[in-house]
């Protein structure tokens, strides 16, 4: 399993595990659809374990922010890395999604 | 005179033939112009001495080599070497002269003037013999034929003030002061001449000759100027050579100086052919018969104190094996010397059988020089076993099923590095020893030895290698090592590398696994690459839509001149995985080749609809958008195409590596959602592209700040392409954002 899915008091918490990339994000967007059929409309996009974070990977976020915008829902990112926060700034991601340093902060944010 | 036919003919011919022997055992023309010399004069009983003719015929071979020796060394290159010139120079001439002035005083009962004078002549070296040789290998440029180099051009500027001294110890009407004001004031009217001609009006001369496009004029002046220069010289008391010298190095400065040299060589090696004949005519066979031992031990006695005496000057500065290799090459006696002989013999200075055999000495140092230099490596390795810590053969580099690769040299260390990448067990053989200390510190396995030695092939289990790959560069090389393979079992077989077809002609008779053609298999995988990028490009620029497009059905037109602009941006999809895939960069200029080849035929199918078709409102507004899109296409291209070879750059500094690879993938994200847009128009995706295109780049100048502070500790030229990198990252994310807006207003058109 390259991708941990847990639910936080109904928000759904993805770790990702060392590399989003064309390998793993197949079974990513898979997990995430499934999870949101479920229920919940809140996503925290946690990159604590991941290194690098390519384009296919990158589309998985822009995929789950289309999944949710019916739902009124929301995806939040939070403990990148330096190249994953260099990623986010050169496609535009930072100023379309928030980014937290912490997961605590993410909740907090998304309880708020 | 009568005989000169007769005489030319029989020389040319006894020349021509020792030649061909000699060059078959791998040894210089040299030695086979100074052997026809001995023999001519032996049959023909010709003296050199007394035909003044001859002599000066002789001395222009020497005149041309130094004016072409001078072309390589423009006043600055002279500067540069003040070092090898005045102080190994001057040391060497210096002591030498004085240790050899000591015995010659002892050995011959002499007065000390002669003394001095023997003393000098005989610690000058042969300019001739030895800059032809390092010239001919390249040896000229490594630290001994630098060192060596310098040291000649002193000798030959020393060989005035010994030809001075010649007539200050003989003249008795003037007085020393008298005679060295003389001369200061000739070498600073001769000096003067040579340079100011030579600086102002030679290349002047040239520019006005170059522009007649006449070769024979152009030939004719650079004799004019070489021998004009000589005769200055000549004129003023000084030898024709620094004449010579000197205008070469006041060309070598001028655009001319690749012209004039090779206008000039055929010129002169035959008069350096000539040369050494006379040099050969002045062997005395009768006194070299009689006195064969003295001529010998002297030879032996003088080049050995002559090597001691510029290894001890040049070991205080330079390595053991730089300092005896310049020794060795050194330690011959050289022509000048002959002319210092000539002179004391017309002046009586000497006994006439004393210097007989002191000319028969210099002359048998002469004929050992090309065989000296042509060994120096054995040679030093007698000496100097520091440098090559003869080692045991790594028992597990031959263990069966390795490698031995025979030579280190450029080819040779390139095969060593593949073959350590790919992990193959490899033993090398050299018996070069800057080689052998290269594969040292390689940390590689290797043996000093002779490749075509059968007796260590043998010791290196040659017959349970997997493969033997011969990487020396000459041919004659090659064939040793193979017929030596070919001796232990005619069924081993040999890799080799070699320069031609005639070359692989050459090695027939042997079994070889693989002979690569080092030209036609480099051209071969430039030309392949060539034509798999060619094939790329031809593959993603084939039409796929409009070749159906007709101006009678102008909205199929436009719907097709729509699909093909989405696949424009499907190229570029292609060129970030190429890039991903790190292919090189001729792979991703073929994705940026087909780009163009396809956008060309867009851009006409759209001038020929916005001109030809009959349109309705509506679709002229399409057709509009699309002719902005295809601009902002072309700009899209160029300015990746710019990106692609800056991330390239970008991706070898280890500090900006990341920031490369992410560059990629960021602008990937982006172009990924354009083409969902162009495909298949969504507000949604619309949306996002907004979002990821829109801003002031503030991201951008964090990335830029952060790159840029002294963290990363960036040169110049990293801060100077990392800037202009996200300049192109900004304007790309501007035009992605352009493009998607079109699509919005296609999709409201439409």
């Amino acid at each position: 399993m390259s991708i941990n899915i847990s639910n936080n008091d109904g928000i759904l918490i993805v770790s990702p595990e060392t590399r989003l990339d064309t390998t793993s994000a197949p079974e990513a967007e898979a997990l995430i659809i499934a999870a949101l059929e479920e229920g919940g409309s809140k996503v925290i996009m946690d990159f604590s374990g991941t290194e690098y974070i390519s384009s296919a990977g990158l589309r998985i976020i822009l995929k789950t922010a289309k999944l949710l915008k019916p739902k009124s829902g929301i995806i939040v990112l939070c403990n990148a890395n330096e190249q994953i926060n260099e990623v986010l700034e050169i496609s535009g991601f930072s100023t379309m999604v928030s980014v937290y340093k912490s997961q605590e902060e993410a909740l907090t944010a998304l309880n708020s | 005179m009568q005989n000169l036919i007769p005489l030319l003919i029989t020389t040319i011919a006894i020349a021509t033939v020792l030649n061909v022997l000699l060059k078959r055992i791998n040894m210089p023309t040299v030695i086979g112009y100074i052997f026809t010399g001995a023999i001519i004069g032996g049959i023909f009983n010709i003296n050199v001495h007394g035909n003044a003719d001859l002599e000066h015929v002789a001395e222009f071979g020497v005149v041309f080599l130094m004016f072409t020796i001078g072309l390589e060394f423009s006043i600055s290159h002279l500067k540069s070497m003040k070092k090898e010139v005045f102080v190994y120079g001057f040391s060497q001439v210096f002591i030498t002269g004085i240790v050899l002035a000591i015995a010659a005083n002892l050995l011959f009962d002499i007065d000390y003037k002669p003394a001095i004078i023997v003393g000098l002549g005989l610690a000058l070296s042969s300019t001739a013999i030895v800059l032809k040789i390092l010239n001919e290998t390249g040896q000229i440029s490594t630290d001994y034929g630098r060192n060596s180099l310098g040291v000649l051009i002193f000798q030959d500027i020393a060989v005035i003030p010994i030809l001075l001294m010649i007539t200050i110890f003989t003249n008795e009407d003037k007085s020393l002061s008298t005679l060295l004001i003389e001369t200061t004031i000739d070498a600073v009217i001769a000096l003067s001449i040579l340079i100011i001609v030579g600086k102002y009006v030679v290349s002047y001369v040239f520019k006005i000759v170059a522009n007649t496009n006449s070769k024979e004029i152009y030939m004719g002046t650079i004799l004019l100027v070489v021998v004009g220069a000589s005769y200055i010289a000549h004129h003023f008391g000084f030898s024709y050579s620094l004449g010579a010298f000197i205008a070469g190095m006041m060309i070598a400065d001028t655009v001319y100086k690749y012209q004039v040299e090779a206008d000039l060589i055929p010129f002169r090696d035959l008069l350096l052919g000539v040369f050494f004949v006379t040099i050969g005519l002045q062997i005395d066979i009768t006194v070299v018969q009689q006195n064969i031992v003295p001529v010998v031990m002297f030879g032996i006695l003088i080049m050995i104190v002559k090597a001691l005496t510029i290894f001890s000057i040049l070991i205080l500065s330079n390595t053991k094996k730089a300092s005896l290799k310049t020794a060795i090459t050194l330690s011959e006696i050289g022509e000048f010397s002959l002319v210092v002989f000539s002179l004391l013999l017309a002046n009586k200075m000497m006994d006439p059988v004393a210097v007989q055999i002191l000319m028969a000495t210099i002359v048998l140092s002469m004929i050992a020089t090309p065989f000296l230099i042509n060994n120096l490596d054995k040679i030093v390795s007698l000496f100097i076993k520091g440098t090559i810590e003869e080692s045991p053969i790594d028992k597990s580099s031959v263990i069966g099923g390795h490698i031995i690769l025979c030579g280190y040299g450029i080819f040779g260390q390139v095969v060593s590095d593949r073959l350590t990448t790919e992990g193959i067990n490899h033993i090398i053989i050299t018996n070069d020893t800057d080689d052998y200390v290269k594969a040292k510190e390689a940390k590689r396995s290797v043996v000093y030895g002779d490749p075509s030695d059968r007796v260590l092939l043998d010791r290196l289990k040659v017959k349970q290698a997997m493969s033997t790959i011969v990487a020396l560069e000459s041919i004659e090389e090659v064939q040793k090592v193979s017929a030596a393979i070919s001796l232990i079992d005619p069924e081993l077989k040999v890799i080799a590398k070699v320069a031609s077809e005639k070359d692989k002609k050459e090695l027939d008779q042997f079994n070889h696994e693989l002979l690569l053609d080092g030209n036609s298999h480099t051209a071969s995988l430039l030309v392949e690459q060539i034509v798999k990028s060619r094939m790329l490009a031809k593959e993603t620029s084939s039409l796929k839509y409009l070749q159906d497009y007709s101006l009678d059905d102008p909205i199929s037109a436009i719907n097709c001149v729509e699909k093909e602009q989405s696949r424009l941006l499907d190229i570029m999809s292609k060129s970030f995985n190429a890039f991903r895939e790190d292919k090189d960069i001729m792979h991703i200029k073929a994705f940026h080749d087909s780009f163009k080849v396809l956008s060309e035929i867009i851009t006409n199918a759209i001038t020929n609809i916005m001109s030809d078709a009959k349109l309705s409102t509506d679709l002229y507004e399409r057709i509009n958008i699309l002719l902005d899109n295809q601009q902002l296409l072309i700009t899209m291209n160029a300015s990746l195409e710019d990106l692609g070879k800056e991330l390239k750059r970008l991706e070898l500094n280890s500090k900006t590596e990341n920031l490369s690879h992410m560059a990629v993938e960021g602008l990937d994200t982006i172009l990924l959602t354009l083409i969902d847009i162009a495909t298949d128009f969504d507000d949604m995706d619309m949306e996002m592209l907004k979002n990821m295109t829109q801003g002031e780049g503030q991201g951008l100048a964090s990335i830029r700040q952060n790159y840029l502070d002294d963290k990363h500790e960036l040169d110049s030229g990293s801060k100077a392409l990392l800037l202009s990198s996200t300049n192109h990252i900004e304007s790309l994310r501007k035009i992605f954002g352009s493009i998607g807006q079109n699509y919005k207003k296609l999709s409201e058109v439409s």
